[in-house]
């Protein structure tokens, strides 16, 4: 080792760069085989023979790229319109947030994307009509400003929460050091901003890479999109999905490439620079910063939530609609229970497993978590559709609401493997080692980490996901068995045909439901905050 | 019988040693002191003893049989020991009994008897109008009472204390000290006990190691220990010691401030370190020795004072009220005793 410990940082360096390589291949290969089984079985079919190599550019490129441009433009639109909503609030959330802000903060995240987006688009063309300006929307032009700022107010919070974190555990110290030395202004934009840098870069990748592989609000407001076009593609073959996947391999790829060199840049740059700052409140002045998060969250909380409550006969059940809407929330609720168990025995009991592993394994499950989380879910819809494709009993199996389980599992598995090992860091190594002691087995020791310290991460895990996949709509929409309707697809299917009228008592539902679940899901991380201040 | 013999136990850390050679004998319901600064591999060697760790080699036996060693590794909860650790490790989601009677699952007891014995060892320890509370609620010193209460109810021969009463003030500390002498006396158990402030434990303790950096420094009765440590380390360690440096006449004797101190183990020219403690001085206007106080500080009970004697300055505990400039008679009232480099 070199005496200043570069040796150690070297070799530091290179396990996280084979963490990611070994990470990134093993998301590559399966794709790499999908493509290999689309030339095979193509190969197979002389007829088809003809179409395969000529095909397969207008296959990734279709409409010879324009899609994907449009795709890649109106993620980089949003989410410069996410950066300039985001900051102040981040900056007002980290220097004097309050719970009841944060939680209002993290409310448009709650709000599935594409009632979300439905919510924009009835409020934006109300809007639109009281200003007289009739069938603005359309302008292509227009529209696709409209999805950027749908994309833009829906997933602003992805950008601001960890701002506000990097500014309340890093910013103060630093802060206070510098008060005698410059007046605070210059401070604040000479040392404190510097210091957001990747918390706000690493959350502007994250919510590039969610407008990049968003599906609803495209589709809401008519935009040209990659996205839609592989989805297109896995519908009309859905026999053979393996042809779906040149479509998909562009959004794929930019994914995992962004994905990649973020978690480098990260690796390179420690997030939190002063930890020991701890998490406490600024007393100074924020008038700037307090005006516009009243402002941003006017905008973005208040406006379509009030839009959503005041929509003509929102509170009088239809009775055409209700009957297939309980249904298919009844079937979502199916899916979204499973999927949610799923990530929890995946996640939870990978944490549980892998307590005591090398750290190379640790962090490989933590690049392919984190991947999976931001994937576009073509990805995971190609994965499973191949298995409809199989012999008669896997077909049956995967055309089965198991699937879900699976599905949901593979996708939201890095929040209950995120949440439990965090609650399992602060459990301590003294608890492993009384059960050592006391000689208990290991179903005894994993019902007392579940009963004890780990019970409530893991509910909060178990809901956080429950929410998430409840307002899912692609896995839910081209995985969902046949005879089963999630309200997802139901309720896309209602503004598809513009039934708006039987759609919005359905989404006023959800919306109420989903807001039920993260209370929940509150009650029971703040339950683990006492249950492990009681173990500490 | 439950002695605890440990011989020749290595144990590494990647490359860093945390016990070399070490060995050392805790007597079948004795009390063994461990001490040593931080790093110096107390807790290693509880933990070897334990079976929670494996020494690199090295035998460890309790009760006469082989534990660790020889090919065998006997897992910690067939070793007929407990471990109180210095945080103590309740399950927040079970009341204090239920926390006692997870130590009786594997005991094919009926939940009754369970429950009963779990009851009887939190009596023990006065923690019967607690047994039904959760650990959330229970202060520093009942949580500590009622591990202690888990340790102790499947009757182990040795009870392993990591610093048990680190973060537990000084009435606690003596209460909780209070129950361990009546178990030791009622009960016989063997205990090794790793502590940093070990005035509390001296009043329990038979014997005594000392540990710096792995490696066993000073052995022996506690109070032989206290009184004649046999290292220069140990006597700074163990009673901060004054150390004087001298060299050995003719006589056999080194003449040193203090007086001519006895050296039977040197030969004559042999340079030799002398430690005198400094709770070993008294004021009495009859002594011998007369010193020119430098420095006094109140220290509670006594002041601590640095003083000129013959041209070596000394650290020294006084009961009488001094002030620097002060003019002061002292007589030994504790010999002093040469000391030898570890």
């Amino acid at each position: 080792m070199t005496p200043d410990g570069s040796g150690e940082a070297g070799r530091r360096r290179s396990r996280r760069r084979r963490i990611l390589l070994a990470g990134l291949a093993l998301v590559g290969v399966p794709v790499a085989v999908g493509i290999g089984l689309h030339f095979l079985r193509t190969a197979a079919d002389p007829a088809q023979v003809a179409l395969t190599i000529p095909t397969l550019g207008s296959s990734v490129w279709p409409s010879g790229g324009r899609l994907f441009a449009s795709n890649l433009l109106l993620a980089a639109l949003a989410t410069g319109m996410a950066l300039v909503l985001a900051f102040p609030v981040g900056v007002y959330l980290g220097r004097r947030g309050r719970a009841v802000l944060v939680a209002l903060a993290v409310s448009p995240l709650v709000i599935p994307p594409h009632l979300s987006a439905y919510i924009w688009r009835f409020t934006l063309e109300d809007a639109a009509r009281g200003l007289g300006a009739g069938a603005v929307w359309a302008s292509p032009q227009r529209s696709f400003a409209a999805a950027a700022w749908t994309l833009a107010a829906m997933y602003w919070p992805v950008v601001a929460l960890p701002v506000a974190v990097a500014i309340r555990f890093c910013g103060r110290r630093v802060r206070e050091e510098l008060a005698t030395l410059a007046p605070p202004r210059a401070v604040f934009w000479r040392a404190v901003a510097p210091g957001l840098l990747p918390a706000l870069l690493g959350g502007a990748g994250i919510f590039f890479l969610l407008a990049l592989s968003n599906y609803g609000v495209p589709l809401m407001w008519n935009v040209p999109s990659q996205v839609l076009a592989a989805f297109a593609q896995l519908e009309i073959w859905r026999d053979q999905p393996a042809r779906a996947i040149p479509t998909s391999l562009p959004l794929i790829l930019t994914a995992a490439a962004l994905c990649g060199a973020g978690l480098l840049w990260l690796a390179r740059r420690p997030y939190g620079f002063a930890l020991t700052a701890g998490p406490r409140r600024d007393a100074g002045p924020a008038r700037w910063s307090a005006a516009l998060t009243v402002a941003v969250l006017t905008a973005t909380v208040a406006v379509p939530l009030t839009s959503l409550a005041t929509y003509p006969g929102v509170f009088r059940p239809t009775r055409a609609y209700w009957q297939p809407g309980r249904e298919a929330f009844l079937c979502g609720i199916v899916f979204a229970g499973l999927g949610a168990t799923g990530a929890v025995v995946l996640g939870a009991g990978l944490a549980r497993a892998t307590r005591r592993a090398p750290r190379v394994v640790r962090g490989l499950i933590e690049v392919i978590g984190l991947f999976s989380l931001f994937v576009p879910a073509i990805l995971i819809c190609l994965l499973l559709a191949a298995g409809r494709a199989g012999p008669a009993w896997v077909a049956a199996v995967y055309d089965s609401p198991a699937v879900f389980a699976v599905a949901y599992g593979l996708r939201f598995f890095y929040i209950p493997w995120r949440v439990t090992r965090s609650a399992q860091r602060l459990e301590g190594r003294a608890y492993h080692e009384t059960e050592r002691m006391l000689g208990l087995g290991p179903c005894r020791r994993a019902l007392l980490a579940l009963g004890g310290a780990l019970g409530p991460a893991v509910a909060c895990a178990w809901l956080i996901v429950f929410a998430l996949a409840l307002g899912e709509l692609e896995i839910a929409t081209f995985l969902a068995p046949a005879g089963w309707q999630p309200l997802s697809t139901f309720l896309d299917n209602q503004m598809h045909y513009a039934r708006q009228a039987g759609a919005m008592q359905w989404v006023l539902i959800v919306v109420a439901a989903e807001l039920a679940v993260v209370c929940l899901a509150g009650i029971a991380g703040r339950l683990q905050w006492r249950t492990l201040r009681a173990t500490t | 019988m439950a002695n605890v013999a440990c011989d020749n136990l290595m144990k590494r850390y990647g490359d860093v040693p945390a016990l070399t050679d070490v060995s050392c004998r805790a007597d079948d319901r004795g009390v063994l002191l461990i001490l040593g600064p931080s790093g110096a591999g107390k807790t290693t060697l509880l933990r070897l003893v334990a079976g929670l760790d494996r020494p690199d080699a090295g035998t460890i036996r309790i009760g006469g049989a082989v534990v660790t060693g020889s090919g065998r590794h006997v897992p910690p909860h067939l070793r007929g020991v407990a471990f109180v650790f210095q945080r103590p490790t309740l399950w927040p989601h079970l009341r204090a009994v239920d926390n006692v009677m997870l130590a009786l699952v594997g005991r094919r007891l009926r939940r009754r008897e369970r429950r009963r014995r779990a009851a009887a060892a939190l009596d023990r320890l006065g923690m019967t109008r607690r047994a039904r509370a959760f650990p959330g609620s229970l202060s520093g010193g009942e949580l500590q009472r009622v591990s202690l209460a888990r340790a102790l109810v499947t009757d182990p021969g040795v009870l392993l204390l990591d610093e048990p009463f680190a973060s537990l003030d000084v009435e606690l500390r003596a209460d909780l000290v209070r129950h361990l002498a009546a178990l030791k006396a009622d009960r016989g158990v063997t205990m090794l006990w790793v502590s940093h402030r070990y005035e509390e434990a001296l009043a329990l303790a038979d014997g005594l190691v000392l540990l710096r950096e792995g490696r066993v420094v000073e052995s022996g009765p506690v109070q032989d220990l206290m009184a004649r440590p046999t290292t220069v380390f140990g006597a700074r360690f163990l009673t901060d010691a004054n150390l004087l440096e001298a060299v050995v006449g003719p006589d056999g004797r080194a003449e040193t401030v203090l007086g001519a101190v006895p050296c039977p183990d040197h030969r004559p020219g042999d340079a030799v370190v002398v430690a005198v403690s400094p709770d070993a001085f008294l004021v009495d206007g009859e002594g011998d020795l007369h010193a020119t106080i430098e420095h006094a500080e109140f220290r509670g009970r006594s002041f601590a004072c640095t003083a000129r004697l013959g041209g070596a300055t000394l650290r020294i505990h006084l009961k009488d009220r001094l002030a620097a400039g002060d003019e002061v008679s002292l007589r030994l009232i504790t010999p002093p005793v040469p000391v030898r480099e570890e």
